[in-house]
Parts: structure tokens; sequence; C-alpha cells
């Protein structure tokens, strides 16, 4: 029951990204070009979707337990630490590189573009060479 | 239509944005989705703090790229 959850999730989450726009990087790159030609429209997805979660976030957060789970697993981090700030400028900087984040990336394999693939073979690359850092610093 | 690219970028450029996007998640605990959407839903100062971070380094490598460079890369 919580895989089929799971999958109709990522199927909303897809059929989101890919009927807002998401899945085309020109979209993207637009929006992040604030000095040329500005598309406004992840302003809008990001806000919708912002404000779908918060409503969600506050209605689900009146339970004690969620349904399918045994907790509620919200991250409880407060400080603000290079990682954070580095990771998500690096995050930016790939991101205004190739205009796709990992959602979007990932759904557009489904139409295996070459650029889709090779963001998504990066990607993996990416996380295996944080884990070889994490490993590397400790 | 919903996956065209239109945007001018070698093979090799896509590869090392998701070289940059999957190593920054990770550092960064999270996304545009994870920081941008649930974090700031839940008013996390880390998340806002992320977010700002990756909006003004997106800009600034567009500004970059399309900009400085003429869409090279």
């Amino acid at each position: 029951m919580k895989k089929l959850v799971a999958f109709g999730a990522g199927l909303l989450f897809a059929v989101g990204l890919v009927v807002g726009g998401m899945t085309q990087p020109k979209k993207i790159l637009d929006f992040l070009d604030f000095f040329g030609s500005w598309d406004p429209s992840l302003a809008f997805v990001m806000g919708g979707a912002l404000l779908v979660n918060a409503v969600a976030y506050l209605w689900t957060g009146r339970r004690d337990e969620p349904v399918l789970a045994q907790k509620f697993y919200i991250p409880q981090r407060r400080d603000l630490d290079w990682r954070l700030i580095v990771g998500a400028a690096l995050f930016g900087i790939g991101w205004g590189l190739g205009g796709y984040c990992p959602g979007p990336g990932i759904t557009a394999v489904a139409s295996a573009s070459v650029p889709a693939l090779g963001f998504v073979g990066g990607l993996v690359g990416g996380v295996l060479l944080y884990k070889g850092f994490e490993r590397f610093v400790s | 239509e919903s996956f065209t690219v239109e945007v001018q970028r070698s093979t090799l450029g896509f590869v090392v944005a998701g070289l940059l996007v999957g190593f920054g998640t990770r550092l960064g605990n999270g996304c545009t989705s994870g920081h941008g959407v649930c974090g700031i839903s839940r008013l996390s100062r880390r998340s806002a703090v992320a977010t700002l971070s990756f909006m003004v380094a997106g800009a600034a490598t567009v500004y970059v790229v399309r900009h400085l460079l003429g869409g090279l890369l």
C-alpha cells in the first residue's frame, strides 16, 4: 500500500512538472535570465507547489503519526553551515548550466533525449563523488 | 513539446551540470523541491538560505554563460 501511494505521488509529481513546463531546460534558463529573456513561469510552479505543501504540512501536522509510516521525518536542523550554502551554490551552478534539477531531469529520461540522459548520468556520478568526498573528509 | 531542450549546450555540458547538481544536492541536503518547496513552506531558515544561494548561483551562471560567454559550453 505504501509503495502504491509512493508510486502515485511520483506520478503526480511528474505530471505536474511536465504540465508546468519544468522538463524544458529553456524555461528554467529563461527564468534565471533576469537580465535577458525572463520567463516567470517557474515562479508560479514553485509558488503553487509551495502553497499546496504549506497547507498539507499544517493539516498533517495535527496528527501524531502519518497514516502509512511509524513517524514523520521532518528535518530538525536549524544551523547554517558552509555545506548548506556551498552545496546549494554548486547545485545552482549546475542548474544554471543544464536547466535541469533532479526531479525534472529524471522525468525527462522518459523522452530518452541525449541531454536528459547525460544529465542523469552526471547526477548519479555527482552523488557517487559526494559519497567519496564524505569518506575522504571523515 | 514537453521535453524539448532548445538549449545550445554540448552533451558534456549536461553531464557536468548533472555532476554539479548531484554533488551540490547531497552537500546541501536538498534542491529546488526539497528546500525551495518543502523547506520554505514549513518556514525553515536553512531552506530559505539554501534557496537564496542556489537562485543567486543559478542566475549568475546563466548570466555568465549566456551574456558573457555567448552561450558557449
